[in-house]
């Protein structure tokens, strides 16, 4: 390609129709003219003329084509060169600027690079298609009493699986955790037991072999297991002649049937493996048992509303089948979540709460960019001026002008892409397991693609205020004062007021929403858990159905183990929990006083089965009546003890001691005859689902008194909880001894999940505290980036008035007089800008709510100290080129011009 | 444009580039050029050299300014570039070898 230039030379500016006309007349002109030489007249040699040169016509509307593709090709080329001069003409101003650059691409790479980070979670997290067909159409079913959503009884799932026409596939689940044999080591897994359309639900295909058929959960012959990805690459390395194995769960064999694909491990704590759950005709009858998780896929074309409309109307048919039904028949209903809501929760919220934060601190980045843009368009104003009355005109001027700050905000996206990486790896280092996928960000072509975009905008957001400015119409202004501080100075400290003000206000946002959330936390942490968690150690052991079949040899073994816990050196004392607070499980049952009527009067609580030492392992403390005791059995009336919330919902004018004696209706095994337990003691609540939640209302039955049905539901299964002698002891060092304790019972019998207790305190507040320790990073690099920003503008304000400040010193102002001048100068738009902020986050803080404890969205105490660290901080900044104004010399700054 | 115009094409391209390659030239000189070369035989009607130099001038081939014509008037002058210079070196050893490669077979005609 030749150079473009050459070719814009003012001649070329004629219409292309004419550029062909004129040199086709030319040449027929010539032609007639050279056949009359030659003896033709006139008439003769114009006719010759024609008909040598052909169709005329044609071969103008050819030319004319063409030399219309000519010119727009030449235009491309020329803008293309021009480009490329502008893009090297930035890269040699900026390399010579280079302290400038380094600020501006450092404060770019900042914002660009957090904000890179944390879409690439969100991504992850939030917007990452599940990796399913059609994920929007699988959704969790839950039947609804009074709205309140519970799960399904095996009646109801055959009935919608029967009669719900909305869902494609339906099928329920329950856990499946317990030991297995695939190895010599006994160990614990966790899966899934579920019904044979689960799959199809999910529309996923195995890897594999096959899923299950409708005959596989079937009684008899569900004996069969799909394996998960993971579990077959960690416990069968792989091996792809695994089906038709049999691995040994619950010291039963199981045939492994198929291989589910690694996408099918959603996350690292999903399911380990699938067997089929068999529904009899006997658990259809049970219509009061509520422990099944259910999914389905709705059918193509049907909305979720109209799915939740059949379902319910096949609910409510239930339902008016029961005859002990308390509740009207419109109380009865279905609830139905989009699986991918499910499954990512609330962090949908937190992370684009993350996001908006964290492009505030885009903001903050840009605007001081801006503002060193508007310095630097100060001092390059004679530059500008020159090159406009050489000829380049506005546009021209501020086509480069951008170039350099696209220039500017692509070094800031590469740097800035390190930083995304390194906020990544420090995320993957400190985030913890709880979050969906969160392990799965990472820097891929979406980050990359988002990245350079942003830097696209920034570019725009930054670069273009300045260089209108620059390159405004007082560009001649400018030469005629040859550069002396000109009158539209003030205009330009204005807007920088503007944009400090901003920066600030976006600040005191940020650093509110933090503060709010630290307090939150401070409180969160500071709340008391109903027991005390230090120096305990809680272990879940689980028995075989094989050997252990039945309650009495369930509970006289775990017993044994009890006993021989406790007398582990080092233990004070042991007890049996079934589960232990605040570990993410519960088990719950409805509840009623007697002498109510059922339904309405009950309420839902914590069911806890615990040994008579569980109350003092724990430290939970007694408020009246006693506690429980080793002859409260198998043979003796029911006993139970409840805690001060329950006592309260069942008995609410009653006064404890009154409650004693009094007798509850709760986990009947026959649903019409009630089962009632005599309350003998009342203890004191607990925390059970998070601490920022409210007490739960709970009640404690005696070990020996369980209904022989629920050993099944919680799988023979029970929590060794011990106390050390020594509160301050790692507890995490007799997980040891119990392991050899369980071994010396059983040694087929595996520990599962061993926890200290201040352990599962703290996993469930370590969401909650990462996205504080996150959103408290942003305030701070918005803090350190705003007060960059008052620094450098207080600092050039400075500068630039060092002649006025020395002339008001030679005319006898004192130096704290000129400390007051610059002080007040700095400070207004700052004090501006906390205003703003305040209002700012009185809207903002609202986002905040549900993640909040004990604080108010407007807390005073938060939003006052956020306001006077920022002017504190402030101040500070301004403190430093004060200072320097103070200490002008009057001479100096008269001779500075 | 169909037939043995299209064949005709590379050709009527090479002869305007060996024409240029003597120096540049307007349209109508490298038409009366051509003539006299063929001695007034030229096998395409002169018009379509036009659309031959827009085409070339679009792909860079020749390059073009407004220049003076003998008598004094304003006309379009032509000049090889680089580029041009190869594509006719190019074309040339193509027909060349075209005529090698052809000639034996159909000469005893």
């Amino acid at each position: 390609m030749k150079p473009a230039g050459k070719r814009r030379s003012p001649f070329w500016r004629v219409a292309v129709e004419q550029e062909v006309d004129a040199e086709l007349a030319f040449h027929f002109d010539m032609t007639v003219r050279e056949l009359m030489e030659a003896g033709m007249t006139r008439e003769q040699a114009r006719a010759e003329a024609a008909r040598r040169f052909g169709n005329v016509e044609t071969v103008t509307a050819q030319c004319e084509q063409l030399a219309r593709a000519r010119d727009r090709n030449a235009n491309r080329a020329e803008l293309r060169t021009e480009l490329r001069q502008d893009v090297s003409f930035a890269i040699r101003q900026l390399a010579r600027a280079r302290s400038f650059t380094a600020v501006a691409v450092l404060t770019l790479a900042l914002g660009v690079g957090a904000t890179a980070a944390v879409f690439s979670a969100l991504y992850a997290v939030v917007l990452r298609p599940l990796p399913f067909p059609n994920p929007e159409r699988v959704v969790a079913v839950q039947r609804t009493r009074k709205g309140e959503a519970d799960a399904l009884s095996p009646a109801e799932y055959v009935e919608f699986r029967d009669h719900a026409a909305g869902f494609a596939h339906i099928a329920v689940g329950t856990l499946q955790s317990g030991a297995t044999l695939s190895s010599d080591v006994p160990e614990m897994i966790a899966g899934s037991r579920v019904t044979h359309d689960y799959f199809a639900v999910f529309g996923v295909h195995p890897l594999l072999g096959r899923t299950f058929a409708a005959t596989d959960d079937t009684p008899g012959n569900s004996h069969v297991v799909v394996l998960s990805h993971r579990f077959w690459i960690s416990h069968m390395n792989g091996d792809e002649r695994v089906v038709g194995r049999s691995i040994r769960l619950e010291g039963e064999p199981y045939t492994v049937i198929g291989v589910m694909p690694a996408s099918f491990d959603l996350t690292k704590d999903g399911d380990d493996l699938w067997t089929p759950l068999v529904i009899t005709s006997a658990d259809v009858e049970r219509t009061g048992a509520h422990y099944l998780g259910a999914f389905a896929r709705l059918k193509p074309g049907v909305t979720l509303a109209q799915a939740r409309a059949q379902a319910t109307t096949v609910n409510q048919g239930l339902a008016a089948r029961l005859d002990d039904r308390s509740l009207p028949i419109s109380d009865y209903g279905v609830a139905l979540t989009p699986y991918v809501e499910r499954f990512v929760g609330d962090y949908r919220a937190r992370f684009f709460v993350l996001l908006g934060a964290v492009s505030f601190v885009l903001l903050i980045a840009c605007t001081n960019v801006a503002n060193l843009l508007l310095s630097r368009g100060t001092s390059r104003a004679k530059e500008l001026a020159i090159r406009a009355a050489l000829g380049a005109g506005r546009g021209r001027l501020l086509r480069q002008l951008l170039t350099e700050s696209l220039v500017l905000a692509f070094a800031g996206a590469v740097l800035g892409l390190g930083v995304a990486y390194a906020i990544v790896r420090g995320v993957h280092a400190i985030s913890p397991e709880g979050i969906p996928r969160l392990d799965q960000a990472a820097i891929d072509w979406r980050v990359l693609a988002f990245t350079f975009a942003l830097a696209i905008a920034c570019s725009v957001i930054f670069g273009l205020v300045p260089a209108l400015r620059a390159a405004g119409p007082s560009l001649q202004g400018t030469l005629r004062e040859s550069g002396r501080t000109s009158s539209s100075g003030s205009q330009r400290d204005r807007l920088r007021g503007m944009l400090i003000a901003a920066e600030v206000a976006m600040a005191m946002t940020l650093l509110t929403g933090a503060g709010l959330l630290i307090r939150s936390a401070w409180l969160v942490q500071h709340v008391d858990p109903g027991f005390d968690p230090h120096g305990v150690l809680a272990a879940r052991i689980m028995l075989p159905a094989p050997q252990y079949p039945d309650a009495p040899i369930i509970t006289r073994t775990f017993e044994r183990i009890r006993q021989d816990a406790a007398a582990i050196p080092g233990i004070r004392s042991a007890a049996l929990g079934s589960v232990v607070p605040l570990s993410g499980s519960s088990m719950q049952s409805s509840v009623r006083a007697e002498g109510t009527v059922s339904a309405e009067t009950s309420h839902q609580a914590n069911l806890r089965l615990v040994s008579p030492e569980y109350f003092t392992v724990m430290s939970i403390p007694k408020r009246t009546g006693r506690g429980l005791s080793t002859r409260d059995d198998a043979g003796t009336p029911k006993v139970v003890v409840i805690n001060e919330a329950l006592a309260h919902l069942l008995w609410p004018t009653s006064s404890l001691t009154e409650i004693l004696g009094k007798r509850i209706d709760a986990i009947a095994e026959k649903r019409d005859v009630p089962d009632f337990r005599e309350v003998v003691g009342i203890v004191g609540n607990l925390h059970d689902a998070a601490l920022s939640k409210p007490n739960d209302p709970e009640f404690y039955i005696p070990i020996p008194q369980t209904p022989a049905v629920l050993w099944p539901y919680i799988q023979r299964s029970l929590v060794v909880v011990m106390r050390a002698a020594n509160p301050n002891v790692d507890v995490m060092t007799f997980k040891k001894p119990l392991q050899q304790v369980v071994a010396a019972v059983d040694h087929s019998l595996p520990l599962a999940d061993a926890h200290s207790m201040t352990d599962l305190i703290g996993t469930s507040l370590a969401a909650a505290r990462f996205s504080t320790l996150l959103l408290s990073t942003l305030g701070f690099i918005a803090l350190v980036l705003a007060m960059v920003g008052v620094y450098g503008v207080v600092s050039y304000f400075v500068a630039q008035r060092t002649q006025e400040i020395g002339i008001r010193m030679a005319l006898g102002a004192t130096p704290q007089q000129i400390w007051k001048h610059v002080v007040r100068r700095g400070l207004a738009p700052i004090v501006v800008g906390v205003a703003i902020g305040f209002a700012l986050s009185l809207f903002t803080a609202n986002v905040l709510r549900s993640q909040l404890f004990g604080v108010a969205t407007t807390d005073p105490q938060t939003f006052g100290s956020v306001a006077v660290l920022l002017l504190l901080v402030s101040l500070a900044a301004t403190y430093v080129p004060a200072r320097r104004a103070m200490r002008v010399a009057p001479v100096v700054a008269l001779n500075a011009s | 444009m169909p037939g043995p115009t299209d064949r005709l094409h590379g050709t009527l391209d090479a002869l305007v580039l060996k024409t240029l390659s003597f120096g540049p030239r307007h349209g109508y000189g490298i038409v009366r050029w051509l003539r006299e070369q063929t001695r007034n035989e030229l096998p395409v009607e002169e018009g379509s050299v036009y659309p031959a130099l827009y085409r070339m001038e679009r792909d860079g081939w020749i390059d073009a300014d407004w220049g003076t014509s003998d008598l004094g008037r304003k006309a379009k002058v032509y000049s090889l570039t680089a580029k041009g210079r190869l594509q006719l070196r190019a074309e040339a050893e193509e027909f060349a070898s075209f005529v090698n490669l052809v000639a034996p077979l159909l000469l005893p005609a």
